[in-house]
């Protein structure tokens, strides 16, 4: 009779005296940063002799109104660009390595380049997002409750103030989960009416899993575990986004060695060869930053913590 | 042949021998981490118009407190840069843009140990390190994180000693504004949902708070 040793068992590493073999993803956020006018992309930063972009913020498309002009006084000038953002790139970076044991009794192929390929490009997506919502707290005066679960009243409220604010739709909001759950769940309950008032409602409360939970009230919705709590955890962040409310910006890591390098998306893996240690290493490295934009575009809404 | 191995004197009493079973097998388990998300350092900053009715530990004692946001120490966010220190291999965070941007925002960037507490606690998660308040209480084994009394308290005292200015009254208004407004939304289907009838009342709590603080501020 085959003896396991629970005192050999490791987190996460395949040893002799594990018997059944088999994998499972573990659970994810599976974000990726929407196309919405919210996002405001700076640009590459390779070969501009700097790793700082500048986004400028201008008065153009009739944001500037005529001034009336006494006759035979001259105009005063107003500046196009009157505010700007900087993007700092920053490198990040996710590393595995295997030794030579684990690969050969790899049967399962969980040391695949292939998939480790598609790992770096879904992490490098996922860091993206997290850096997006490590600014979802700071956006201007934040409305809701403390302690008080997300409701469609805070979130009309919220609504309210970014269209007060010129914010045209559609608008983007991403809530915290337990906040765009709350929501959900606020609507269900106490909305009989609305969900026949408007068929996305119904779509809306209905959609499970998944970052994007659909479109409510032209509001497009997603969902993230990664906003950070407010109020020494008493609350969870979550935020309205209009146009122009983030700026982000990229780079791409030189290709030097083609022969143990290559480019998945902006996301260049490598490997390297420890012959003596028998270890193989994969690196998948990226160079983002995001920063506010415009904090007239953004509104922080606070609400219960899980 | 399995053998008998020795139960942990701690965990598990020896089985008496009269029991019809024996427990096999015990072995001490790592200890058990959080399962909270991981997240960057942080410094807490203030901006003027940010403030907010809450209590401490749902208490029920509303009081109109700062509210302050996170400025992650994370390389790529709001300018922030990071880099090892070669000579003592320490990551050091460039902050100097990072601050500037914000203070040209109208932030105050909060000193690490602002009124004695040292506010950004490391703790060992799943997957690396959360950085809590020290209100805060990840739970080893699960996602729940307790807290402690203390926050509203360390708010006050940053007012009450200057370092942060206290809330002037059109905010005061746009508060009350907001809360009404979340206030009568909530109303008009407490009918349809009588559980709504809970966050009516930390609503209102909250607009009497602020009321309070707007008295206090005229007197």
């Amino acid at each position: 009779m085959g003896e396991t040793y629970a005192s050999l068992l490791s987190d996460g590493h395949r040893l002799s005296q594990v018997m059944a073999a088999q994998w499972q993803y573990l659970l994810n956020d599976p974000f990726r940063l929407p196309a919405h006018p919210a996002f405001v992309y700076g640009g590459r930063v390779n070969m501009r002799e700097s790793n700082v972009v500048r986004v400028r913020r201008l008065g153009l498309g009739g944001r500037d109104r005529m001034q009336p002009r006494a006759d035979g006084a001259a105009a005063s000038v107003t500046d196009i660009a009157r505010g700007y953002a900087d993007v700092t790139v920053s490198p990040f970076a996710l590393a595995r390595k295997a030794t030579d044991l684990a690969k050969l009794t790899d049967g399962l192929g969980e040391f695949d380049a292939a998939l480790l390929a598609e790992d770096f490009f879904a992490s490098y997506e996922g860091a993206l997002v997290d850096l997006v919502a490590n600014l979802l707290d700071t956006f201007g005066t934040p409305i809701g409750t403390s302690g008080s679960n997300l409701t469609l009243a805070t979130f009309l409220a919220g609504k309210q103030v970014m269209e007060v604010a010129n914010n045209r739709g559609p608008l983007l909001f991403i809530g915290h989960t337990q906040a765009v759950t709350d929501l959900q769940n606020d609507i269900a309950t106490a909305s009989q009416g609305a969900i026949q008032w408007q068929a996305q409602s119904g779509e809306f409360v209905s959609r499970a899993g998944g970052a994007y939970k659909g479109s409510f009230l032209e509001t497009e919705i997603y969902q993230t575990s990664r906003a950070p709590s407010m109020n020494a955890g008493a609350d969870v962040a979550s935020a309205f986004l209009g146009a122009g409310a983030i700026a982000w910006a990229d780079g791409v890591s030189p290709l030097d060695f083609p022969s143990d390098q290559v480019y998945v998306g902006p996301v260049l893996m490598e490997r390297n060869r420890d012959s003596l240690g028998a270890e193989t290493t994969y690196v998948g490295h990226a160079n983002m930053g995001v920063v506010e934009l415009d904090d007239a575009a953004g509104l922080t809404i606070q609400s219960d913590a899980p | 042949m399995s053998k008998q191995v020795k139960p942990t004197p701690v965990v598990t009493p020896a089985p008496a021998d009269n029991e019809p079973y024996e427990i096999l097998g015990r072995v001490a388990a790592p200890a058990a981490l959080p399962r909270i998300q991981t997240s960057p350092p942080f410094l807490y900053m203030f901006h003027p118009e940010r403030w907010t009715a809450m209590d401490d530990c749902d208490d029920g004692a509303f009081v109109v407190v700062p509210q302050l946001a996170k400025l992650p120490l994370l390389g790529g966010v709001s300018r922030v840069e990071s880099r090892r220190d070669p000579q003592t291999g320490r990551v050091q965070y460039v902050m100097d843009n990072s601050r500037y941007i914000k203070e040209r925002r109208g932030y105050i960037v909060l000193d690490p140990t602002v009124g004695g507490v040292r506010y950004c606690v490391p703790v060992s998660v799943e997957g690396g390190t959360a950085h809590v308040s020290p209100w805060e209480h990840p739970t080893p084994g699960s996602a729940l994180v307790g807290r402690t009394r203390g926050y509203v308290a360390w708010l006050q005292s940053l007012v009450a000693n200057g370092i942060l200015p206290p809330p002037t009254p059109v905010i005061l208004d746009k508060l009350e504004q907001d809360q009404a407004s979340i206030l009568s939304g909530l109303v008009d289907r407490v009918d349809r949902n009588p559980s709504l009838r809970g966050q009516i009342k930390r609503t209102e709590a909250a607009i009497e708070a602020i009321r309070a603080a707007r008295m206090m501020g005229a007197a």
